[in-house]
């Protein structure tokens, strides 16, 4: 039996062999220029395209997490319209503070920010964090940000495999909002689809930690995209179920009153659609309110 | 999941089976002396004399107690039973240079060995330290004892001094 | 279920593995039983609301973390497996740690000279300054790998290790793949009779990862290499030692994607002889944050290992402040000193008394400009140039603390500690703001024994300083019964904190059995709170309220 094993092992030898080669082959050096090549993108007013959905979990006294919405920013100048931010506050750093300077009295939470903490456990794992498109990267979604931009260039070559449409109408008195979702799929597609409908606010100045700044607290830190509430229910609703085939359309149409303090100008609706099984996000379209 | 279970059940099951018809032998795993030599932890041995094997670590208070108490009357356990301590470190290269000037330091006698990378931790299941095993001159393991409360060396004299005799612990 | 496969195999590998030809009494020629053996942990905690201390409500109210490995051995061939469950993990831990699993099995078949590994398995090169994959279950930390490792031993004292796997990532797997090599050369083992004084250890190795670049900002290496070479003098009552690394360029989210190379160097010597231990150790850390994959934050996907150069502190208050290695730079040096007063004498007492000093303190490296358009550090570029042993203008930390501890009789032993330390807080936690903190610890040790079996323990300890959150006070006494029992209670309470409505007690009682290879820990009691940051992630760790009870066997 003996001899037997030795067999066997004489080719784990060569197995050493060759990993002495690849050890040494293994040295990439890489020389400059460091940065890319901005990504050839695509004409997104000839042709539909796939649109990702891009969020960036953060709080006000989270001192990292401007580094994230900067990644985030940089994503958004490369890809243009083919991605959706959304910064959604939550957790310890984004409680609320009564300092005698007013700092970070400021409450940028919201119940859709709750639950989706609830649902993906993200403030423990620590601030930053993002998810695109709530993808399963190795058993959750969670990204730290410098993941982001690796994800979204995976995303983004692919066809789209939902179209959506969004209408609004906006009555500035009232400061009520009605949107319509036209969805199309462009694919024959399985399984449980929901749509999401939510609000965001851009370009909100308010206090903000950062660490890298000096002092490092910021108080006119503008802060883009924060997620203000759904509009749709939280987990939105099912548009379709089992086996759907190509050139289903369903449309769905919700409402909504603008808060007094928010500024309906910088106010856009995001709308995306999800597999309910896996939480994936397939498709994001987002829209001014006005 | 409920595969895993199962298998974790089975191998339980079974091994209980073995491990009931054998004895407890010191594992082999490589661990490293004090002066930088590679050894084989199957090759210790004490003539037929007890041994204590005894995990610590330069960071553990209460290892340091132990090991403290055991050395004010390590000199009469040798002269009663031939026993030998083997003081198995479990520092990490954080520490790993700080053993030998901390046993000298310390004016013990021991045995060191150096078990950086926890592989003869984890090969007698060791959780936390200290912990301690006795082995009887058949190089058996019959008993071990972890955390360290003053007083608790009494309790290894008395097993000692049995297995010193050649007594079942049973 | 992912670990299937793997998993099959093993268990394959346990029953129809042939015998081997050692005999046993009363079993048949050839039979040689197995062993199985192992430990078991789990901890629970029930938690309490506490408005007061800021302890949040927990839904789940009990929450839980606990493995069990089994290891099975027969003749050369081992195997095991560890099965770890998280429902839910407690606070304070990782999250991602979630559900049950069978994360770390093996099968290892090992001779005298080859030893094969597939599987998971722990490892480390030298002193781990390119490699090592090792677990503290108390810190939830785990980098397991996951593939196939083999050690030859050629010649006698010649030892080579080969390693190649992906690393674990909580519940799975990361997405680059680590291969390496280890050479080591130990002269006494060759050389018996040359070498029976004096042994000199010249080791190297090197380590390659790969992961595929999508990134659509930078143009990354995808295969990036470390190399170290060290060399062990040990003669008599000195032992000397180097380990010095280099890593090519890296970018990553740990360096902020700067392209320039990794340095690391680790110098120890000491001298050592019956009473006395001299411990010298320098360290010089550049640009070394090496993970298998680059985007990794917090403490996950660590291909090396950098050892802190300060003393690790147990007493609670002078713990509370721990140093952290900062892989993007530091330069430092540690002296310790063990001395114990003989026996006897006028100053030693009847049983003598050990006294030990440490020192030790930590800069920033000397970093300067590559070019007057690049600021240190900028991203996407060679990022700075630095020199070798150049210290930089910032202190990250100092402590320098004396231990002295006597038995004075049978009944009485006492150990006092004096601590003086600086902390920056901003750079070891990645803060910034807080500045660095001055303090002064103090530590008394005492232990009474009443009866030969019952002994008190008391521990006073005060941290004092004007910084954060003040000053401390802790009381503990512990009275144990040996060899099965303990009882003990705590308080620790910021009587210095600025703001009188947050100088708050936090009260611990325990109460524990042991047996044998057994334990079990009650407890009932108040945590404090603290926001704990890993490389520029920060986790808030709660303040809790509520009762744990944790189990350990080994068995």
């Amino acid at each position: 039996m003996r001899t037997n094993y030795e067999r066997f092992f004489r080719t784990e030898y060569l197995a050493f062999a060759a990993l002495l080669a690849l050890v040494f082959a293994g040295c990439d050096k890489v020389d400059e220029p460091y940065i890319e090549n901005a990504p050839s993108t695509v004409d997104t007013s000839t042709s539909y395209t796939r649109k990702v959905l891009v969020e960036d979990f953060t709080g006000h006294t989270c001192g990292n997490c401007p580094r994230a919405a900067e990644t985030a920013h940089t994503l958004e100048q490369l890809y243009g319209e083919q991605i959706v931010v959304v910064s959604v506050h939550m957790g310890f750093f984004a409680e609320t503070k009564t300092n005698p300077d007013s700092s970070y009295a400021y409450d940028f939470t919201t119940a859709a920010g709750v639950a989706i903490d609830a649902q993906f456990a993200i403030d423990p794992t620590g601030l930053p964090k993002g998810m695109v498109n709530r993808k399963d990267v190795g058993g959750s979604p969670l990204l730290p940000y410098s993941g982001w931009g690796s994800e979204v260039a995976g995303i983004v070559v692919l066809d789209p495999d939902v179209k959506i449409e969004i209408t609004n109408a906006y009555d500035e008195l009232s400061r009520v909002l009605d949107i319509t979702a036209d969805i199309t799929f462009l694919n024959s597609m399985n399984g449980t689809f929901n749509v999401v409908a939510i609000l965001l606010e851009d370009s909100i100045v308010n206090w903000q930690k950062d660490y890298d700044a000096t002092p490092s607290d910021i108080e006119n830190y503008l802060h883009r995209h924060v997620l203000r509430g759904s509009i749709s229910s939280i987990w939105g609703d099912q548009i379709a179920q089992g086996s759907v085939s190509s050139g289903t359309t369903t449309s769905s149409s919700y409402s909504m009153t603008l808060d007094n303090s928010w500024v309906d100008s910088k106010c856009s609706v995001v709308v995306y659609v999800y597999d309910a099984g896996s939480y994936e996000v397939i498709q994001a379209e987002t829209l001014k309110v006005k | 999941m409920k595969r895993a279970g199962l298998i974790v059940l089975a191998v339980l099951v079974f091994g209980y089976g073995f491990s009931q018809s054998s004895v407890r032998k010191i594992p082999s795993v490589n661990v490293k002396t004090l002066d930088g030599r590679t050894v084989n932890t199957s090759g210790i041995s004490n003539e037929g004399k007890p041994i204590i094997i005894s995990f610590w670590a330069t960071w553990c208070k209460p290892c340091i107690r132990e090991l403290d108490a055991i050395a004010d009357v390590y000199e009469d356990w040798v002269e009663e039973t031939g026993v030998q301590l083997i003081a198995v470190s479990i520092d990490d290269t954080r520490n790993t240079a700080k053993v030998s000037p901390f046993i000298n330091g310390k004016g013990w006698e021991y045995k060191t060995l150096l078990d950086p990378n926890g592989d003869f931790k984890r090969a007698l299941g060791v959780n936390m330290v200290p912990h301690t095993f006795l082995v009887n001159g058949k190089k058996e393991i019959v008993w071990q004892h972890t955390t360290y409360a003053d007083g608790d060396e009494d309790e290894l004299y008395e097993v000692l001094v049995k297995v010193a005799e050649g007594k079942s612990l049973k | 279920m992912k670990s299937g496969l793997p998993l099959t195999f093993l268990i394959l590998l346990l029953y129809l593995l042939p015998t081997n030809s050692y005999g046993q009494a009363g079993l048949p020629q050839g039979f040689i039983p197995g062993e199985v053996h192992g430990n078991f942990q789990t901890d629970l905690q029930y938690y309490n609301s506490d408005t007061a201390i800021g302890a949040p409500e927990v839904p789940e109210k009990l929450l839980m973390r606990g493995f069990a490995n089994v290891n099975y051995t027969r003749g050369k061939f081992s195997a095991g497996l560890r099965y770890e469950s998280y429902l839910v993990t407690l606070q304070g831990f990782d999250t991602r740690y979630d559900g049950n699993a069978i994360p770390y099995r093996y099968a290892t078949y090992q001779n005298e000279k080859l030893s094969v590994t597939v599987g998971s398995f722990y490892e480390q090169f030298g002193n781990g300054l390119i490699f090592r994959a090792y677990e503290e279950w108390g810190l939830g930390y785990d980098n397991a790998m996951d593939g196939i490792r083999l050690k030859y031993e050629p010649l006698k004292g010649i030892y080579l290790k080969g390693v190649i796997g992906k690393q674990r990532y909580f519940m799975g797997s990361g997405v680059g793949t680590v291969r390496g090599l280890d050479l080591e050369f130990s002269l006494a083992d060759m050389f018996d009779s040359l070498f029976s004084k004096t042994n000199i250890i010249i080791g190297g190795g090197m380590i390659s990862k790969y992961q595929s670049d999508q990134d659509p900002i930078y143009k990354l290496p995808e295969n990036v290499a470390a190399f170290a070479g060290r060399l062990n003098i040990i003669s008599g009552k000195f032992n000397i030692g180097a380990e010095y690394a280099y890593k090519i360029n890296d970018p990553s989210a740990a360096n902020n994607y700067i392209y320039k190379d990794g340095k690391s160097f680790l110098f120890t010597a000491s001298y050592s002889t019956k009473g006395l231990g001299i411990l010298l150790t320098a360290k010089q850390v550049d640009n070394m944050d090496f993970r298998s994959d680059r985007t990794a934050d917090g403490s996950s996907l660590n291909i090396n290992y950098i050892p802190a150069i300060s003393k690790v502190h147990t007493y609670s208050l002078a713990a509370y402040y721990p140093y952290a290695t900062q892989p993007n730079g530091e330069i430092g040096i540690q002296g310790d000193i063990i001395y114990k007063i003989k026996k006897g004498s006028a100053l030693g007492g009847k049983y003598g008394t050990s006294i030990s000093v440490n020192y030790s303190t930590v800069f920033s490296i000397m970093k300067s400009t590559i070019n007057d358009t690049t600021t240190i550090g900028e991203t996407g570029t060679l990022g700075y140039n630095s020199g070798f042993l150049e210290i930089g203008d910032t202190k990250y930390f100092e402590d320098l603390n004396i231990n002295i501890s006597r038995k004075f009789s049978k009944k009485f032993k006492a150990a006092i500690s004096f601590m003086y330390f600086e902390y920056n807080k901003d750079v070891v936690q990645g803060l910034s703001g807080y500045g660095t903190i001055y303090g002064n610890v103090a530590v008394a040790d005492l232990t009474f024994k009443l009866k030969p079996k019952n002994t008190i323990r008391v521990e006073l300890q005060n941290l004092y300083t004007e910084q954060d959150d003040g000053s401390w006070v802790m009381m503990l006494a512990e009275y144990t019964i040996a060899p099965h029992w303990f009882v003990a209670a705590f308080d620790e309470y910021n009587y210095g904190n600025d703001k009188s409505n947050k100088r708050f007690h936090y009260f611990t009682a325990q109460a524990g059995y042991k047996n044998k290879g057994n334990t079990f820990t009650l407890g009932y009691g108040r945590q404090r709170a603290g926001i704990f940051c890993v490389g520029g992630v920060c986790r808030n760790v709660p303040a809790s309220n509520g009762v744990t009870f944790a189990v350990t066997s080994s068995f």
